[in-house]
């Protein structure tokens, strides 16, 4: 700014912060952007977790589902003689076999599941027909157990009775996925009937 | 010297425009941090309706997988279903059930009758998530299917 008088700068005086309003807005600025900053992480944190449980829902979702539908599908190997029904569905702590019906050309194929423990991180995968394994519960199952129930009633002959048999799952969801978050537990406590299988050992 | 002053005015933010901004960024903030919280009950909410729906498939597949005339015709209330109990007096059937906690199931079977004979069976299976919210209205979740005479 030019004075139209004199044609020289004017001086203009500013004043300087101090000391103290500059501690002090040092202060005020530490305070709001750490809340800030704390705050950001903690909503993070927290869709991270959402993410995560929500994966543990589908995937856990899915497991349970492929897994009836295949034991709703489920036919007796006919190669088995009748007395022989409780090996319908073969079961090891690792593995869980069956013969399932897939509609195509009245065809049956074996499906297996594979149940893979580590750590907290445990995983399966499901193959059908000898096919490669395909994961569907990758490194999210804390713990798993699958075991044959199996129960006669109202005579032990074939056909003069009723023989049951199902499969008790207990499952743990809820392993470690993005570093340092975990999702919400699901537990899935079931005990799933093959209703043709059962019909068919009538 | 010739010196010039120049009195220039410099105003400060009122506390009304300071109140005025915080009050503008809540408005902003509240909303999407209610969004947020709203979106991590759905997901507490999805894992109950899994617990719920397979508790209920799991009493529900094992009358369908039963023989029709075996299957009793009665209500059974959540103190009546449980693993390994008899269904009723006249029949050989047992419940086979997994603990779940907070929740609670009932049965209903009624026949269907046609022509003077039972030829289905309606099965309805509730089951009733407890709720830890006293004053909530608890959540309920209901499948049904028929189960149909062989012969």
């Amino acid at each position: 700014m030019v004075s139209r008088e004199s044609g020289k700068r004017p001086h203009i005086r500013y004043r300087g912060f101090t000391l103290v309003e500059m501690l002090v807005v040092i202060a005020l600025a530490t305070v709001i952007i750490g809340g800030v900053i704390l705050l950001m992480t903690q909503f993070r944190r927290s869709f991270s977790k959402g993410e995560e449980t929500g994966i543990i829902l589908q995937e856990g979702g899915m497991f349970l589902a492929l897994l009836r539908s295949d034991l709703v599908n489920a036919v007796f190997d006919k190669r088995l003689s009748p007395d022989r029904w409780r090996e319908a569905i073969k079961i090891t702590p690792e593995r869980l076999t069956m013969l399932v019906y897939t509609g195509e050309n009245d065809q049956t194929t074996s499906v297996e599941y594979l149940y893979e423990p580590g750590s907290g991180k445990g995983s399966i995968s499901r193959s059908a027909g000898g096919s490669r394994p395909r994961t569907i519960v990758n490194g999210r199952i804390a713990s798993l157990s699958w075991e044959l129930g199996t129960e006669e009633v109202g005579g032990s002959s074939a056909g003069s009775g009723t023989r049951f048999l199902w499969v008790a799952l207990q499952a743990r969801f809820g392993g470690q996925g993005k570093a340092g978050v975990k999702g919400k537990e699901l537990i899935i406590s079931t005990k799933l009937f093959p209703a043709h299988l059962i019909k068919q050992l009538r | 010297m010739n010196e010039i002053r120049i009195d220039i005015k410099r105003k400060a933010i009122t506390l009304v425009e300071i109140l005025v901004a915080v009050g503008l960024m809540s408005a902003v903030m509240i909303p999407v941090m209610i969004s947020f919280g709203a979106g991590n009950r759905g997901l507490s909410m999805s894992s109950e309706e899994l617990t719920a729906h397979t508790a209920a498939i799991e009493l529900l597949e094992q009358i369908m997988a039963s023989p029709f005339d075996l299957v009793p015709t009665a209500i059974f209330r959540d103190d009546q279903i449980r693993d390994g109990q008899a269904m009723s007096p006249t029949t050989p059937l047992r419940f086979h059930i997994s603990r779940v906690p907070d929740i609670e199931r009932q049965v209903s079977v009624t026949d269907i009758v046609k022509n003077s004979r039972v030829r289905l069976k309606k099965v309805v299976v509730t089951v009733t998530l407890k709720s830890r919210d006293s004053g909530a209205q608890p959540r309920r979740f209901t499948i049904k299917s028929l189960l149909a005479r062989e012969n």
